[in-house]
């Protein structure tokens, strides 16, 4: 019986022991933000992004999340905010069109939910962040889901005349959802 | 002065109706144009705020004008006009009314197609009546300052009507839409 469960585990390292290669491009998966404006939400999206992980769910200690996101690609539900956001007071995206996340730790906690913690870059404004995430396992890909919320002057989106938070808040609210396929 | 038409002149009612459309017509093209010169700003923000805000605030007052006007008889025009001249009143009069009617409707389904999220006076969420879309917001923009030119010509034409009918003519069709400050009413 033991060599049995012994060889069973064996077999099944391939798949599952070792930290394994991930990615997900912009067809897998999306990345929308809720913002509010006179406290009546407005969405929007980020179409393009590259996420590249080294994970096994199982045992994340050494494992590691990368996302680039070009902010240069905002989207949101109207032309005209999408036009001004793309701004230099807001995202500035000819300066900075892209935004990055790199995962720092990555800690197991109960039921496929995960603590993820990283330095989110956006405008050239670097802050750590730590937010929960869940994995699911399906049929040899990886699904990360999670939200967060974000302080827009932390990353001076809305400088100037735009950083108070009276018209719109301050508070952004971040969902995302990644179907990881096994890279190289 | 009754608050209902009579057939000497205008109520209370009408008169009110009347003139506060009158001023808010005035203060949305006003707010309007400065809105539109300014440069992306929180004060932007604001007056496009306080101009569809107004403008909503109109289609509500001129709805309640125009039942008004259906449970009152108006006062006649002055008989001895010339013979184009009634018809011409009348046909002014009812595209005023669609004017200030498209002006809000415009304004409200350009605001839609625009995907800017309102709320009037800052509390009541106006929904959206057509799909966002930069192209449906393009043809409202021109729906919209289409209307705005066609009604401020007849406005002009109306304030110069109605000058010419109490300085030249010398009748009441001003007079009866004005309160008869210092007078004691008479009815």
């Amino acid at each position: 019986m033991k060599i049995f469960v012994a060889l069973l585990l064996a077999f099944s390292l391939p798949a599952w022991a070792a930290p394994s290669n991930w990615a997900a491009g912009p067809d897998a998966g999306n990345i929308t933000f809720t913002a509010y404006w006179n406290g009546t939400p407005v969405t929007g999206h980020f179409p393009k992004f590259q996420l590249t992980a080294r994970l096994d769910p199982a045992h994340p200690a050494g494992g590691s999340i990368t996302l680039d996101i070009a902010t240069s690609e905002i989207k949101t539900q109207s032309a005209d905010i999408t036009a001004a956001i793309r701004g230099d007071a807001w995202f500035d995206v000819k300066s900075y069109p892209k935004a990055s996340f790199v995962s720092e730790s990555i800690v197991k906690e109960t039921g496929g939910l995960y603590q993820l913690r990283g330095e989110l870059r956006i405008k050239g404004h670097e802050k750590t962040v730590v937010f929960p995430l869940r994995i699911t396992c399906d049929d040899g890909t990886l699904e990360l889901t999670g939200k967060l919320t974000l302080d827009r002057t932390d990353f001076a989106i809305g400088s100037g005349q735009w950083s108070g938070g009276d018209v719109i808040a301050h508070k952004v609210n971040l969902a995302f959802r990644f179907v990881l396929a096994p890279a190289g | 002065m009754g608050l209902r038409d009579t057939p000497r002149r205008w109520g209370a009612v009408t008169q009110w109706l009347h003139w506060s459309v009158a001023a808010l017509i005035l203060a949305l093209i006003a707010i309007g144009w400065w809105m539109r010169l300014m440069p992306l700003s929180l004060d932007k923000i604001t007056l496009y705020y306080w101009h569809k805000s107004i403008g909503m605030l109109v289609l509500a007052l001129v709805l309640i004008r125009l039942g008004w006007r259906a449970g009152n008889r108006p006062p006649p025009l002055p008989r001895d006009l010339p013979r184009w001249e009634a018809p011409l009143a009348k046909l002014t009069h009812i595209a005023l009314y669609l004017l200030i009617l498209l002006m809000p409707l415009s304004g409200w389904l350009l605001n839609s197609a625009s995907g800017i999220p309102f709320r009037i006076f800052w509390t009541i969420p106006l929904p959206p009546i057509a799909p966002v879309s930069a192209g449906l917001e393009h043809i409202f923009s021109l729906l919209h300052l289409a209307s705005f030119s066609a009604l401020a010509l007849l406005l002009l034409g109306h304030m110069a009507a109605a000058l010419r009918h109490h300085f030249l003519l010398h009748n009441d069709v001003l007079l009866r839409m004005l309160p008869r400050f210092g007078h004691r009413s008479r009815s």
